[in-house]
């Protein structure tokens, strides 16, 4: 699903270039479910953006299933972004203006889904996160762990082949927190490729792999 | 500790202190200048006791169409009702030029004796004008202004007895009045006595001023007068045939009528103004506490007090509002001079309009105004922690869309109203003023000096002999290269010059007034004027049984149904006796005085060689009639030397003169609107930034999730538009009805007309766009993880 070969990055700064990816070959397959561990600063976040094709100021390659992204331009990038990518973010990120189900709807919206199939989809989504009763909430009316669990439902509403979550349980107490790996699990079952981004040595084991980073490097086990 | 403060505030954010400094400036300058003419016109004391007891008698002559003053017998009843009047004064000539022995032009006004004593102000050397010095052979006294005394006597003490010397009049000063005292106007050099019973006098030339007594209201004023007006016997005819009516109003208003509404048109305007920089210095100023947000959170945490941090805030305005106020007020005379060059005020106000007090006061009253509303703002938005995003629209909190809707609510309602004052003008302007001004130059002349020399002027034995040298002067200028015609009239159209007589109209039981017009044979192809049956006059025509030509609003008043060329009128030729007068064609109505004036008095034309003493010559050109200005003067004094040219100007000058006041407006509401627009448009666009600051995060995640740019460009734009719209809606809700305001200056067209505000909206939607326009783009550019990371 996922083939990195050779990825680097850097910023340059008056004394030489800041590194912040070194040398990255990395191939995650179809299905796998990765967790990418590491302290502050090792490049954690911007593996996610580069998988998560926020980011396109790297040198080496990136084939996203079977798509060189290398070869693509910002129009291209984003609409493969738009079609193979879900994210979760540490922080949920919901839009505080945006009620529940509109929160879910926004991806759809996006990718220009008609209304009538948009509504089945949120429903749906609804009803198997059973958060139905919670939809026209707020964001800021919800407990952290709902508004984690409404950030997955809008992560998954989009069926995107890679669903990237950048520490999705930093921001949780434990209870919450359990709830959200159990939805990732689940996720991971129906055969969706995650790669999460954490700091817990107990939620990364819940993957099937883990990565380590350090300074830019990979880890070699 | 203000100039540290500023050289602080400079240092930090020299853009935040420099528009502060201009926005406060310009706003205290445009009203102070507005309010203090305002002032001057409404409150500021006459320079006479009690000025405000003052009261000008007047007679409205409504057959006719105008208002006039009264005569010496009226103002003697006056003076004789103690119980309401406690002192009664004439005057007229006001402005009539004399030009002295030693060439100095002098501008004179008769009075009544003892005029000064009405007025409360006593002549500061010698004495005034009193009964002994009204009477014919004992008249010959000058009492001169202080202005007068200084620059033409150099403030001589001894002038009391210098003669004056204008040809056969030979004046002797006998007094001088104070220093600032200035009757009917400023113009008037000298007084001289009112001799009632001269002949020429006529009922209306005897501008009459009144004291009231305590106690005495306009209304009793009026009704005083309305009784001896209908009890005066010998006024008895014409106050049937011009339907004389009191009019009564408060001496000031003689100033201020006709510009009062004008200014406060432009302090509604100036005040709209006002509004929309304190609204926007409040969202400047919000953008620039954000910035220091977080300089605001480290000073709290070393321990400083929210009293201090507010010290902190309100160091960064004052100081740059206090220069403001400075430079503004430096600025104001400027603006005072051009409210009067533009015709905004009265040109020769007694009570002059100038800086001082008032203006300094209405500086620092709108500076306070600004400094006060931007400081309260800006505690209460720290009061508050920010903007709350979901209680306002989009990451924008409620103050600020509001002032922004506010912002683009008063530009729509400025720019609909200079929309409906431009349309009116362009209406007003291409209205069909019956004549074409195009290439014609109006010279008024008096050959023999009857106007400035008192030479006398025998009708009997002058009038043929006169009449030849005018037929040689209009020979002589029609002859000029560039001049294709040339005609004479005694009161063309624009001249300010109005003559009504009484004809006799077969049918018509009474005697009917007309307007009356003296034109040489070629006046109407001179100006343009169609024929629309008939012919022109010819010089076989004139003479003593010539014939008339009269125009559409004579046809359909007295000649309906029945041919005008088979008609006659009955024309005065003295007193009681009349003589039938063929007409000979009819004419298109022509405007007079004004070019929205409705159709008012018929019109009758009798044919002359040239009217006489003075007469207005017209001549016209192929080109520019300024190009032959010097030519015609010396043509005219090459032919006939030591002529009196009273004027000498484009007939299209003159029609311009008359919309000064409107164009005035019109570029005041106008550049207001102007500025508004562009403050709405900074506004909108510096409001929108700061939304997209709020909401880079939030972007972050549109984007994240799978947004086009160009969906966050649309959402930014939509969001902008939402504000614009509601501000113009409201623009027209509140414009529309407030635009009534300006129902007497618009011609042809209502408050309401619907092209205008259209216009209006047009303008404010399309600068808006732009101005939305940058911030969009730049949201759209939004870097989703630079946007992430800096929630």
């Amino acid at each position: 699903m996922i083939h990195l070969g050779k990825i680097e990055k850097s910023y340059p700064l008056e004394g030489g270039r800041s590194w912040v990816l070194r040398n990255v070959d990395l191939d995650i397959a179809d299905g796998e479910f990765v967790s990418v561990m590491g302290p502050s600063g090792a490049g954690k976040s911007s593996l996610l953006n580069v998988l998560g094709l926020m980011d396109h100021d790297w040198q080496g390659s990136y084939a996203l299933d079977g798509v060189v992204v290398d070869k693509l331009n910002t129009k291209q990038r984003q609409a493969l972004q738009r079609e193979k990518i879900g994210f979760i973010f540490q922080h949920y990120h919901l839009i505080d203006d945006l009620k529940v189900w509109e929160n879910l709807d926004l991806p759809l919206q996006y990718r220009d889904v008609p209304a009538k199939e948009r509504a089945a989809r949120v429903a749906d989504l609804l009803d198997r996160f059973q958060i139905v009763g919670k939809k026209e909430l707020y964001p800021s009316q919800l407990s952290g762990g709902q508004q984690q669990l409404v950030a997955v439902a809008r992560a998954v509403i989009t069926r995107p082949k890679v669903l990237l979550a950048d520490e999705p349980t930093g921001a949780l107490h434990s209870g919450q927190a359990r709830i959200i790996m159990d939805l990732l699990a689940e996720l991971h079952k129906e055969g969706m490729t995650i790669v999460q981004v954490t700091h817990n040595e107990l939620y990364a084991n819940e993957a099937q792999r883990i990565i380590r980073l350090r300074d830019g490097w990979i880890e070699k086990s | 500790m203000i100039a540290r403060s500023l050289a602080r505030s400079f240092q930090r954010t020299p853009m935040f202190a420099f528009v502060v400094i201009v926005l406060v400036a310009s706003v205290v300058a445009i009203n102070a200048s507005t309010f203090s003419a305002i002032h001057a016109l409404r409150w500021k004391a006459l320079p006479y006791f009690d000025g405000d007891a003052l009261l000008e008698m007047r007679s409205e002559m409504r057959n006719f169409g105008f208002i006039g003053g009264l005569n010496a017998r009226l103002r003697d009843a006056i003076a004789a009702d103690r119980a309401h009047f406690s002192g009664v004064a004439g005057m007229t000539g006001a402005g009539q030029e004399r030009v002295d022995a030693t060439g100095q032009s002098w501008k004179l006004a008769q009075v009544t004796p003892h005029f000064e004593q009405v007025l409360g102000v006593a002549p500061a050397i010698g004495r005034s004008i009193v009964n002994g010095d009204a009477i014919d052979g004992a008249d010959q006294v000058l009492v001169i202004s202080d202005r007068a005394w200084r620059q033409r006597f150099n403030a001589d003490p001894g002038v009391i007895g210098r003669i004056v010397d204008f040809g056969k009049m030979k004046l002797a000063v006998i007094g001088v009045m104070p220093a600032g005292f200035a009757f009917p106007d400023t113009r008037i050099d000298a007084w001289r006595p009112y001799v009632a019973g001269h002949d020429g006098r006529s009922f209306g030339d005897l501008e009459v001023v009144a004291r009231a007594t305590s106690g005495t209201s306009v209304e009793q004023a009026r009704e005083v007068l309305a009784a001896l007006i209908a009890n005066d016997k010998p006024l008895a005819e014409l106050a049937v045939s011009a339907n004389i009516q009191a009019s009564v109003r408060p001496w000031r208003e003689r100033y201020s009528s006709e510009h009062e509404k004008a200014l406060d048109l432009l302090q509604l305007a100036a005040l709209i103004l006002l509004v929309v920089v304190i609204a926007n210095l409040i969202n400047l100023n919000l953008d620039h506490l954000l910035m220091r947000r977080r300089e605001f959170a480290i000073r709290r945490a070393l321990g400083a007090s929210e009293r201090a941090i507010g010290w902190d805030v309100a160091t960064d305005v004052l100081p740059p509002a206090v220069i403001g106020l400075v430079l503004g007020l430096f600025v104001t005379p400027f603006g005072l001079r051009m409210i009067a060059d533009r015709g905004l005020v009265p040109e020769y106000l007694p009570q002059s309009v100038s800086f001082g007090p008032v203006a300094i006061i209405a500086g620092c009253v709108a500076m306070a105004l600004i400094a006060v509303t931007v400081l309260l703002a800006a505690w209460f938005a720290q009061r508050k922690q920010g903007l709350s995003s979901r209680g306002g629209a989009a990451g924008m909190g409620r103050l600020r869309p509001a002032l922004l809707v506010g912002q683009v609510m008063m530009t729509t309602i400025l720019l609909g109203g200079s929309a409906l004052l431009l349309r009116s003008a362009i209406n007003l302007i291409s209205t069909d003023r019956g004549f074409s001004e195009a290439g014609v130059l109006m010279t008024m002349i008096d050959p023999l000096g009857v106007s400035v020399e008192n030479a006398t002027f025998n009708p009997e034995s002058d009038r043929q002999r006169l009449r030849t040298l005018m037929g040689r002067i209009r020979e002589e200028v029609a002859a000029l290269p560039g001049v294709d015609r040339a005609a004479f009239a005694d009161a063309p159209p624009f001249s300010q010059s109005e003559v009504v007589s009484t004809i006799r109209v077969p049918g018509v039981a009474e005697e009917q007034n007309v307007r009356s017009r003296l034109v040489s044979p070629d006046f109407f192809a001179t100006l343009g004027i169609g024929l629309l049956a008939g012919r022109d006059f010819a010089y076989a025509d004139i003479g003593d049984a010539s014939p008339v030509i009269v125009d559409e609003v004579f046809q359909q008043r007295y000649l309906q149904g029945v041919d005008p060329l088979d008609s006659f009128v009955e024309v005065e030729v003295r007193g009681d006796i009349y003589r039938k007068a063929r007409i000979i064609g009819v004419v298109h109505t022509i405007k007079h005085g004004a070019l929205d004036e409705s159709d008012g008095l018929p019109m009758v034309y009798r044919p002359v060689e040239a009217p006489v003493p003075v007469a207005v010559l017209l001549a016209h050109t192929s080109g520019d009639p300024h190009n032959i200005l010097d030519a015609v003067r010396q043509r005219i004094l090459a032919t006939q030397p030591g002529t009196v040219i009273m004027f000498n100007k484009a007939l299209a000058d003159s029609i311009g003169e008359t919309l000064t006041s409107r164009r005035a407006l019109l570029e005041a509401i106008g550049g207001f609107g102007l500025v508004t627009l562009f403050l709405a448009s900074i506004g909108l666009a510096a409001v929108l930034s700061f939304s997209i600051r709020r909401r880079t995060a939030e972007l972050g995640v549109r984007l994240a999730i799978g947004a086009t740019p160009s969906r966050v460009r649309n959402l930014v734009l939509r969001q902008g538009a939402i504000l614009v719209a509601t501000g113009a809606a409201l623009g027209l809700f509140f414009g529309v009805p407030l635009a009534r305001l300006l129902g007497d200056r618009l011609y042809q067209i209502a408050f309401t007309d619907w092209a205008s505000w259209l216009a209006a909206l047009a303008c404010v939607v399309t600068v808006a766009t732009f101005a939305c326009w940058s911030p969009a783009r730049r949201a759209a550019a939004t870097d989703p993880m630079v946007a992430l990371r800096s929630e």
